[in-house]
């Protein structure tokens, strides 16, 4: 079986009261190449759409799309840096699922506990999840999102997502350009 | 993920037809699939009536294809037949579909249908011949007595 992977990078998680790690101001997003803004104030990126700032950390473009079939699997890899007291039993979850008007509904989840080191300056972490994509996968099921939550002293919970991230190729054919190509008496 | 499938604008030229007469399309498309699976592909001429897309059924023509697993998408080109049957002349539209699904291709005012010579028509035409041949029949013979007796009463007077 194939295995796929696709890689996310999540924000800084920040405990306490830690002065934000970055000025006011525009940055360019490294996944996406947007344009976004940083509020220390709520120590929260954002992004324009439809001329309203919504908060990055949540679902995004995504940068590139893996296709998958059932039986294949699909490796997401985070990355985050933390600083602030050490967290015992912070909880990864990843889900792959349909994201809507109705917010994300997730089909897979999986789940890691991490421990986390005391820190006054941000430390990298990363982790990563590898699903087997089911019989019963829908074509929509194309959206994912991480989050990290949890924990004793509980962290910031903190999400970030792709839309259209991957192409699952289910048991339901998907078809696409249907062309005539000509037709003759015989 | 939203699957649409646009309808592709066609330059087929438009052909002429006769009720009864075959037709074999030609068509290709691009699939992914995650096993095994088959499909039935629908040739079907249509009309608009009232604005609504109406298939000729019993002209249409059906075909089961089995798409390979295929994670990522691969194109395959087929062909389905079928006979113009119980269809009033006229032009109309050329759809190729997966039924119960939007997959498909259409092209409008393609097939130009006419109507087959019908029972009545060929026997008019050979009750026209036999009648034909009947007036040959009596008027030759009428015309070569004529000339016969004509012929002999001339030679009668020339040989006296």
């Amino acid at each position: 079986m194939k295995l796929k992977t696709l890689a996310l990078e999540l924000e800084v998680l920040q405990a306490g009261n830690d002065p934000p790690e970055y000025a006011p101001g525009w940055y360019v997003d490294p996944a996406t190449g947007q344009p976004i803004f940083y509020d220390p104030n709520t120590r929260t990126f954002y992004t324009m759409a439809g001329g309203i700032y919504i908060p990055l950390g949540y679902m995004n473009t995504a940068p590139k799309q893996v296709t998958l079939g059932p039986g294949e699997k699909l490796k997401i890899t985070i990355s985050y840096k933390y600083s602030g007291p050490a967290v015992t039993g912070a909880v990864e979850r990843f889900c792959v699922g349909v994201y809507g008007a109705f917010g994300f509904d997730e089909k897979l989840v999986g789940t890691n506990t991490k421990n986390l080191s005391q820190s006054t300056s941000p430390v990298s972490y990363s982790g990563e999840y590898t699903f087997t994509i089911p019989t019963s996968a829908g074509a929509d099921w194309d959206d994912i999102y991480c989050k990290i939550s949890g924990g004793s002293p509980s962290v910031p919970e903190t999400l970030f997502g792709y839309e259209n991230a991957l192409i699952i190729a289910g048991l339901q054919p998907t078809i696409s350009e249907f062309k005539i190509l000509d037709y003759v008496k015989v | 993920m939203v699957l649409q499938i646009a309808f592709t604008p066609l330059e087929l030229a438009p052909k002429q037809f006769t009720v009864g007469d075959t037709i074999r399309v030609t068509f290709t498309f691009k699939y992914a699939v995650g096993a095994d699976t088959a499909i039935t592909i629908q040739a079907v001429p249509y009309q608009y009536r009232l604005g609504i897309l109406d298939r000729i059924g019993a002209s249409a023509g059906h075909k089961e294809i089995t798409l390979a697993k295929a994670t990522e998408p691969v194109e395959l080109q087929e062909s389905i037949d079928f006979t113009l049957r119980d269809i009033a002349a006229g032009t109309y539209g050329l759809l190729v579909e997966v039924p119960g699904t939007t997959y498909g291709a259409r092209a409008d005012d393609v097939l130009i249908v006419t109507e087959a010579p019908s029972l009545w028509t060929g026997m008019f035409g050979m009750m026209m011949m036999l009648m034909m041949l009947g007036m040959v029949g009596m008027v030759v013979p009428a015309l070569t007595g004529a000339t016969t007796e004509e012929g002999e009463a001339e030679g009668g007077e020339s040989l006296s």
